[in-house]
Order: C-alpha cells, then sequence, then structure tokens
C-alpha cells in the first residue's frame, strides 16, 4: 500500500507546487508579497538554508551566489569592489536624476 | 577582419537539438577556415553550466583568450512575468560587451531564442547618444520561419510566445546578413520577410564527420537490449512538434501488412516533449500498434544515435516542414537507406525519386516503407546514393561559404564601425540604462547591486594589468613559523621584488566561513610596508578582489580546508579565464597516513582532488611531482591531459626570505654548549615521520658509550607525540648533551647553524628538506636517510644511512659513529658542493613555469 500510495503523494506534491510556481511565475507582485510574508515570519530563513543545505549536497560546482566571477547576490553594497561601488554608485545617480 | 560569433545557440535549450550541433560545427568550420581573419566567439555567462564543453570543444583550435564571457544579472527568460528589467538590462549589456570588442563583424547563431531559458539575444538596441558611434554589422544563422509561417498551430494561447517570437523577427529584419542552412529556407526568408535577395546566402549545412559509416560507435548488441529492440527496425530522430508528423508516421507503420510488422519495429528515438507522448500513445491504440511494436528510446547520446543510424534497416523523415534535415543527412552518411518528405528543404537534401513521399498522405508514407523495408535491392540502392550524396555536404564547404558572405559584407558595408575604449562604452551604457529601461522597469537596491557587479566585470577599467594573485590565507592568519609558512614568507618577498613582468602582484586571503577572497592589504602594509601612522594604518582595507580574464591565482600557503568552502568562487573564476595553480608541498599524509591525525590523509586527498580542476600544480622537488603523478593515475582517472605538474626547488639564503628576529636570553649560553662538542641538528615539527623517538634512543646509547656528543632538536611540539614531547625537558641530559629549541625565529636558527657540526635528517619521508641545502650552504656537513627526495637535494654532498625497521635506533647509532671516525679523519661528505637556490632563483623558476 505504502508502495503505491509513496510515488501517488509525490507527484500530487511535486504538481501542486509546480502549479503554484507557474501562477507565482505569472503574477510577480503575488510573489513578492508572498516572499514578505515569509520573511517577517522567519519562515524565509529556514527555508533557504534548507534549500542551500541541499544544495551544497549537490554539489553544485557553481555558487547561487555569484554572477560570473563575482559575488553579487545576497551581498551588501560594502562587498563589492571599488570599481563596482562607483558603478553602482552612478547607477543610482543618473536613476535618481531621471 | 574581426569576426565575433554568438554562440549562445550552443548553450541555450537548443544546445540539445540541431541548432545547437549546428552552431557549434559552424563556429568550428569557420576557425579551421579563417586564414587571416581573427575569430572571437562569446557566450552568456549566465549559462554556465554550458561553458566548459564549449571550452573544452575549442580549445585545439582557438587560443582560450578568444573565447569571451559576457555577465547580466538573471533569470532572463521571458516567459516568466516580471524579467523584463533584466532582460532588457541584458540585451543591452550584451551589446555593449560585443561592442567593446571591437568586431567588424558579428554573428548570431541562434536568434529565436531566449523564452525558456536565459539566453539573450537582439540586434540594435546598444545605442550610445554619440554621432560617431556606428556598430558593426550583424549577420544571424537562418533557419527557417516555421512558427511565423504556421501561426496557428505555435501561437495559439501562447501570446507570450507569440510577443516574444515576433519581436524576433523585427531583430532579424535589422540584420545586415542572413545565413540560410538551406535554399528553401533562403526563398523562405525573401519570400516571408522581404529580404533583399543579395542579403541572404544559402551556406546550407553538413553532418559531424563523427557520422561515418565505417563502424558504429557503441555496442549495437548492448545498445539494441538496453532499449529493447530485439527485431530489425526503422528508425526516426528528432523532436514531436506537430510538424514531424509522428502521427502520420505512426498510422502509416500501423497500415504496413501484418508479417512485414511482425518481423520488424519502429523506433522513435529521441527526446518527445511530455505533452507529446499521450497523443502518440492514443495513435498507436487506435490503429492497433502494440507497445512492442514501437520503441521510445528518450534522450540518447550521440553515440548511440550514430550506432541507431549504422544499425537500423531504414531511416523515415515524414516531417512536413524543414529548415534543413540534419537527421536525414546523419542517416545517410551513417549508411542507413533514407525515405523522406518532398516538401520543403528536404529534397535539397535526398533528391532521388525513390527516396520521397508525401507526407500529407499516409498511403504515400506506407507505400514508401514498405518498399524499404521488404526491397532489398531499393535498399542498397538507397545506401549507395546515400552515401555518394552526403559527400556533398561538409562543414569546410559550409563554413568557406560563410567567410566568403562575411567578406562581400565587410567589402560593401558603407561605414567602418567605430572603435570606442570601455570606458566610453560603460558611460554610454549607463546612460542607456537610467535613461530608457529604469524609467519603465524601476529597480530596486538588488538590481542596482547585480548591475554594477556585472558592468564591471564585463568592462574592466583601462590599462588594468593582469594581476598575479597569491593566496596566503594561513599566513595572513597566524605565522606558525613552519617550514611551509617559510617558503611562503620568503616567495612572496620574491614576487614582490620581481614580479612577473607585466603583472600586478597581489596578496590575497579568505577565510573557511564566507565564499571569496579579499587582498591583503593590511598584511601587505604591515609586512612590506614603510612606517605609516596609526590612522593611515586602520584606514588601509581589506577589499574584495575583483578578476578577469589572464590573470593568474597560486595556491601558495597549504590551507586544504579553505579550498573545500571556496571552490565555488575559484570555479567561477576559472571559468571566467584566471589560471589557477597550486604549490603542492608533499603527498605525506597518503603515504604516511599513520603519521597524521585521523582524517589528515582523507582531507588531502580530497584537497588534491579539487586542485586538480584547474591548471595545474608546483611541487617543491622532483620526487613530489612523481609521487603526485603516481598517485592521481590511480585516484584521479578523470584528471585532464592538459593539467600541468611541475616542480621547482626551494631557496637557501635565509637573510632573503623575510626572516623573523628575536633571541632567547639564554641563546649565547646554549650556543656555547653546542659550540664545545660536535653538536648534530635536527629540524622539523616534533611528529611520528621525522624520526625522533629513534634518533634520540640512538643518541642514548652513544652517550650511554661515553661519546661525547650533542642533539639539537629544533621544531615546534606537533602531533601523535604528546608523551615524548612532555617528557623531553625531563630527560637527563636536557640541556647538557641534549636540546630542544621550540619556535625559535630565524635569526636563532641562522645561528645554531652556525653553531653546528652536523645536520641529521632522519624522516621517513619529506616534501623537499629545505634543512639540508640551508645547512649545505653555511657548509655544514649533513648525515640523511637515504629516501629518493633527500637524494634529489643533497645528491653527493651526504652521508646516507639506510632505513632499519628491526632496529632503528641501532641503525642511527651507528651511522653517527661511522660518519664521526669519518668526521675525525675529515673524509667525510662535505656538503658545500651541493647546488642550492637562492629564494629569487627559485621564485623565478615558479613564474617561468606560470607564463609559459
Amino acid at each position: 500500500m505504502k508502495k503505491v500510495l509513496k510515488p501517488i503523494a509525490k507527484k500530487t506534491v511535486s504538481t501542486m507546487f509546480n502549479y503554484a510556481m507557474g501562477v507565482l511565475d505569472q503574477n510577480p507582485a503575488l510573489r513578492q508579497s508572498l516572499i514578505n510574508l515569509l520573511r517577517q515570519s522567519g519562515a524565509l530563513k529556514k527555508i533557504k538554508k534548507l534549500y542551500f543545505a541541499r544544495l551544497s549536497k549537490a554539489d553544485s560546482p557553481f555558487s547561487h551566489l555569484m554572477i560570473g566571477p563575482v559575488l553579487a547576490i545576497d551581498i551588501s553594497v560594502q562587498n563589492l569592489s571599488p570599481q563596482n561601488q562607483v558603478i553602482y554608485q552612478s547607477l543610482k545617480n543618473k536613476a535618481k536624476v531621471k | 577582419m574581426r569576426i565575433v560569433i554568438d554562440l549562445q545557440g550552443a548553450q541555450s535549450n537548443s544546445r540539445f537539438r540541431g541548432i545547437g550541433r549546428y552552431s557549434l560545427a559552424l563556429a568550428q568550420g569557420i576557425i579551421r577556415n579563417r586564414g587571416n581573419h581573427e575569430i572571437i566567439i562569446v557566450l552568456n555567462g549566465m549559462l554556465r553550466e554550458s561553458i566548459p564543453s564549449i571550452l573544452e570543444f575549442f580549445a585545439p583550435i582557438l587560443p582560450r583568450d578568444n573565447i569571451r564571457i559576457w555577465y547580466a544579472a538573471g533569470p532572463v527568460l521571458e516567459m516568466r512575468k516580471g524579467t523584463e528589467l533584466r532582460r532588457e538590462s541584458a540585451e543591452l549589456i550584451r551589446e555593449s560587451f560585443i561592442a567593446s570588442l571591437q568586431p567588424d563583424i558579428v554573428h548570431i547563431c541562434s536568434l529565436f531564442e531566449g523564452f525558456g531559458d536565459s539566453t539573450v539575444t537582439s540586434i540594435g538596441r546598444f545605442l550610445p547618444d554619440d554621432e560617431a558611434f556606428i556598430q558593426a554589422p550583424v549577420s544571424v544563422s537562418f533557419y527557417d520561419l516555421i512558427p511565423f509561417i504556421n501561426q496557428l498551430e505555435y501561437f495559439d494561447k501562447k501570446p507570450d510566445y507569440e510577443t516574444n517570437y515576433l519581436r524576433k523577427i523585427e531583430d532579424l529584419k535589422k540584420a545586415s546578413l542572413l545565413l540560410a542552412i538551406s535554399e528553401f529556407s533562403r526563398a523562405e526568408g525573401i519570400k516571408y520577410l522581404r529580404f533583399p535577395v543579395e542579403k541572404i546566402v544559402n551556406i546550407s549545412s553538413a553532418a559531424d564527420d563523427f557520422f561515418t559509416d565505417q563502424a558504429p560507435s557503441t555496442d549495437p548488441d548492448t545498445l539494441l537490449k538496453k532499449y529493447q529492440i530485439t527485431k530489425p527496425f526503422a528508425l526516426y530522430t528528432g523532436g514531436a512538434d506537430p510538424r514531424k508528423n509522428l502521427k502520420s508516421l505512426l498510422i502509416a507503420y500501423a497500415r504496413l501488412p501484418h508479417a512485414l510488422r511482425q518481423a520488424h519495429q519502429l523506433v522513435l528515438a529521441g527526446t518527445i516533449a511530455k505533452e507529446e507522448l499521450p497523443h502518440l500513445e492514443q495513435t498507436m491504440k487506435e490503429n492497433g500498434l502494440e507497445a512492442d511494436e514501437v520503441i521510445f528510446t528518450d534522450y540518447i547520446s550521440d553515440q548511440e544515435l550514430h550506432t541507431l543510424y549504422f544499425t537500423c534497416k531504414l531511416f523515415v523523415f515524414p516531417s512536413w516542414h524543414e529548415g534543413f534535415g540534419l537527421p536525414a543527412l546523419e542517416a545517410m552518411k551513417s549508411g542507413a537507406p533514407v525515405i523522406a518528405s518532398n516538401t520543403t528543404s528536404l529534397p535539397e537534401v535526398v533528391s532521388i525519386k525513390e527516396a520521397l513521399f508525401d507526407p500529407r498522405s499516409i498511403e504515400s508514407i506506407a507505400t514508401k516503407m514498405q518498399a524499404g523495408l521488404s526491397d532489398e535491392g531499393l535498399r542498397t540502392k538507397l545506401i549507395a546514393y546515400g552515401k555518394e550524396k552526403a559527400r556533398e555536404f561538409s562543414w569546410d564547404i559550409t563554413a568557406k561559404k560563410a567567410l566568403a558572405a562575411f567578406e562581400a559584407l565587410h567589402a560593401n558595408y558603407s561605414t567602418s564601425p567605430t572603435h570606442q575604449t570601455n570606458d566610453v562604452i560603460r558611460a554610454g551604457l549607463i546612460t542607456q540604462l537610467t535613461t530608457t529601461v529604469f524609467p519603465r522597469h524601476h529597480p530596486q537596491e538588488d538590481d542596482f547591486i547585480r548591475l554594477a557587479a556585472c558592468i564591471g566585470q564585463n568592462f574592466p577599467a583601462e590599462h588594468r594589468r593582469p594581476q598575479f594573485l597569491i593566496d596566503i590565507s594561513q599566513l595572513v592568519t597566524i605565522d606558525e613559523k613552519t617550514g611551509i609558512q617559510r617558503v611562503v614568507r620568503s616567495l612572496i618577498a620574491e614576487f614582490i621584488a620581481n614580479p612577473p613582468e607585466n603583472y600586478d602582484v597581489q596578496l590575497v586571503y579568505s577565510d573557511r566561513f564566507s565564499l571569496g577572497y579579499r587582498y591583503a592589504n593590511k598584511f601587505m602594509q604591515k609586512m612590506f610596508g614603510s612606517n605609516i601612522s596609526k590612522q593611515k594604518e586602520d584606514g588601509i582595507q581589506d577589499e574584495v578582489i575583483e578578476t578577469q580574464m589572464n590573470d593568474i591565482f597560486l595556491g601558495l600557503d597549504l590551507q586544504s580546508e579553505n579550498i573545500q568552502v571556496q571552490k565555488q568562487f575559484l570555479n567561477a573564476l576559472h571559468l571566467n579565464g584566471t589560471r589557477i595553480y597550486f604549490v603542492v608541498y608533499d603527498l605525506l599524509p597518503l603515504y604516511f597516513p599513520k603519521a597524521f591525525p585521523e582524517t589528515v590523509d582523507y582531507l588531502h586527498a580530497q584537497w588534491l582532488k579539487q586542485i586538480s580542476k584547474y591548471d595545474g600544480i608546483f611541487c617543491i622537488s622532483k620526487a613530489v611531482a612523481d609521487e603526485f603523478i603516481y598517485w592521481a593515475k590511480k585516484n584521479i582517472p578523470s584528471l585532464s591531459p592538459s593539467f600541468r605538474v611541475n616542480w621547482f626547488h626551494l631557496g637557501a639564503d635565509i637573510e632573503n626570505s623575510v626572516p623573523t628576529k628575536g633571541m632567547p636570553a639564554n641563546a649565547p649560553e646554549v650556543i656555547a654548549k653546542i659550540k664545545s662538542r660536535p653538536s648534530f641538528i635536527m629540524i622539523g615539527t616534533i611528529e611520528p615521520r621525522k624520526g625522533y623517538r629513534q634518533s634520540l634512543a640512538a643518541f642514548e646509547a652513544l652517550w650511554a658509550k661515553g661519546v661525547d656528543v650533542n642533539l639539537v632538536i629544533i621544531g615546534k611540539h606537533g602531533w601523535l607525540m604528546d608523551e615524548f614531547a612532555n617528557d623531553l625537558p625531563k630527560h637527563p641530559e636536557f640541556n647538557r648533551h641534549f636540546f630542544w629549541l621550540d619556535r625559535i625565529s630565524d635569526e636563532y636558527l641562522e645561528a645554531i647553524y652556525s653553531a653546528g657540526t652536523c645536520l641529521f635528517l632522519a624522516s621517513e619521508g619529506e616534501g623537499f628538506g629545505l634543512p639540508l641545502i640551508e645547512a649545505a650552504r653555511r657548509h655544514l656537513p649533513i648525515i640523511t636517510r637515504d629516501i629518493p627526495v633527500f637524494r634529489e637535494v643533497a645528491g653527493e654532498y651526504a652521508y646516507y644511512f639506510q632505513s632499519n625497521p628491526i632496529d632503528e635506533s641501532t641503525a642511527i647509532a651507528s651511522a653517527i659513529e661511522s660518519w664521526l671516525k669519518l668526521f675525525k679523519l675529515k673524509q667525510h661528505p662535505p656538503s658545500s658542493g651541493m647546488p642550492w637556490l637562492t629564494w629569487k632563483q627559485s621564485a623565478q623558476s615558479i613564474i617561468k613555469n606560470l607564463l609559459k
């Protein structure tokens, strides 16, 4: 019985998850609200931890925190190189002016 | 002419399809036939998983410098809502990056990409507000207009895909040249896009030489068993979208005479989309086809595909719309009899009347299949025809036609592209982003950071020199005054004093907790800087490192745990073109696992396996290099043939190794005692491999016999010998005939060398044996165990003793006595003739190999 139910449950969860992700893909505002909600409740951190633990187990050759050879995701401006901090400032200043 | 090829067609989801193969093969053909033209391939850094295999593919024919990678913040796939800011920014970044390469012609291998993945293609987006700026003309590989012509089938209920596709059509119209893959697709371009006849050229296509009729690529029996193919079979390969006409193929197969079907199977090779499979299974059911009559292989490798081509009885290609029809050509080249549709481009590939059928007529397909499976005469004719016809197509012919078209375009292009500097292009990009993209899509803080990172990486500062990055992660944390740290200090001093020509030397470090490296500016200032105020020193920051292609990273410090944390960072640097090397001091934990704490051997092996994924290593002796090669043969079967195993020797001039200073208060007394009688000096951490226990026992025996000699141990308390080390100060001869000097400065070491009589090394294994050359430089005689690395370094300039596992201490004592006799007669081997390097020579030897 367990053998029969397990794949069915797996498929159901996977289908629901894919459907939910599809809905979120089509509604970025809803996705952002959900992320905010998860962040406020502290669940986002736990989910991320689980996710990254799984990633590291997968032994991915590249980091999700990097764009090319640069750490660029989930970092503060201070963690950019000096040259990139100048570019950041230039982008912000020009965006403000416009 | 500088031709820049955008090879995203080999990176996107298309890489699993004909477009991916076509893109790679065309680029390869162009490179092979480039003559005096310069070819640069550009790749999308967001699709990084696809890059290593492409680099490997082109390594034999194109310098790594000619493969450039650009970066944008992803994901940008258009099917996902909310990616507009990133996608439009990426389009500008890509075009501006290509402009910075100063091309004369840009060729896009596949324009219709980016709906379901992060491929970015566009033409004419980057338009800096500068009248003098003229972009290079753009050429595009032109496969077909199937969705455009069959909009009902392809766009129905898919408005986002339609938007994406039609925007690409508008981009396509801006191209200066289309390279059509067949006469048919050329005609389609002229008819439907109204493209000027002279701007669209048929360069045709070809099948890879890998598809040969000589022998299958894999064992046919194993392959057929794998897919449960038990009878002679008819083969189809390709996708399952409507134009492929698989439904008609199944119905036609079902209409074959029952006996013929019983004697055969139909094999549909390749990935069939999930949504298509139920329709095909339904068709089978409706037409009375049993499950074992039709085999769906799902994804198969090129090798397996070739074997299927080679072994099939008939290849059928019923598509009613193709741009070229590559599978038919591959099958012909592999020696399969081929029948195909008589529409669109296929008659250009298969032009013999007996092989063609009407794909809209089930009867026509069935008739040809029946003949192909039952008429041996026809099969023989089709095979012979196919082989002959396939010779008309080759990638060299196609590539030469492409190059001729580029040359004609270049010659006729009315205005030459203007070549701007990185600074100008970057400024133009920032202006365009802020004026055209940001007002519509409102970037958030994270977007600014990511864009800044990408722009900085794509457009390095003008006149930037490549960096020589030296990892000193351990030394930055603490100077343990070990032999390895002495080597690190000595070499960095030399690298800084005499850097590789045109390189900036930078010391860098990482930790075990966070990803990334920083410049060791504070350490540099502390170690090499002139006296500066405390305030100024506090102002020095260890900034995050930035790297570019052709930088060199040298892992000089032994920091095996850090590398496991930093491997993703190093992988990204390596992928971007930074060459990565490590210094390997020894493989002792692997050869003497019992001489180290538990798991050290495992960690060391993991470290070696990781660093073997990069460009090479520098071993500190030939013996270590030999040991690595021997070990790698067994443990790293995937080691790249281009991985370089270099070796060098260490320096002996302590005074040029940024020596540590300081003498303890009792130093004069100790030195006087050492000078008072023959003194044997042992140097090295107190740990099992060094042979201290056996040596002390040997000297105890000598003292008991009345031999008046000193034993001086210089080294810190290491591992697995706590009891021995704790008992040393309690030894009855301590500070009489026996001395233990723990963590002494280089200045004190120098004084001990001068005071001693003989260097005695009983170690069972070493990476180099630095004390050997340091002693030789001071003409201090040497007694040492007979092991390969000591023979390599000391040669005939030392007195050797053989190991005796049964009674080691007696062997040592006997060696000491024998040597003392020779010493008395002045017949001991002198060390003064031993060749040794200065640290400068040692560092230059590394640099010479690094720049090779």
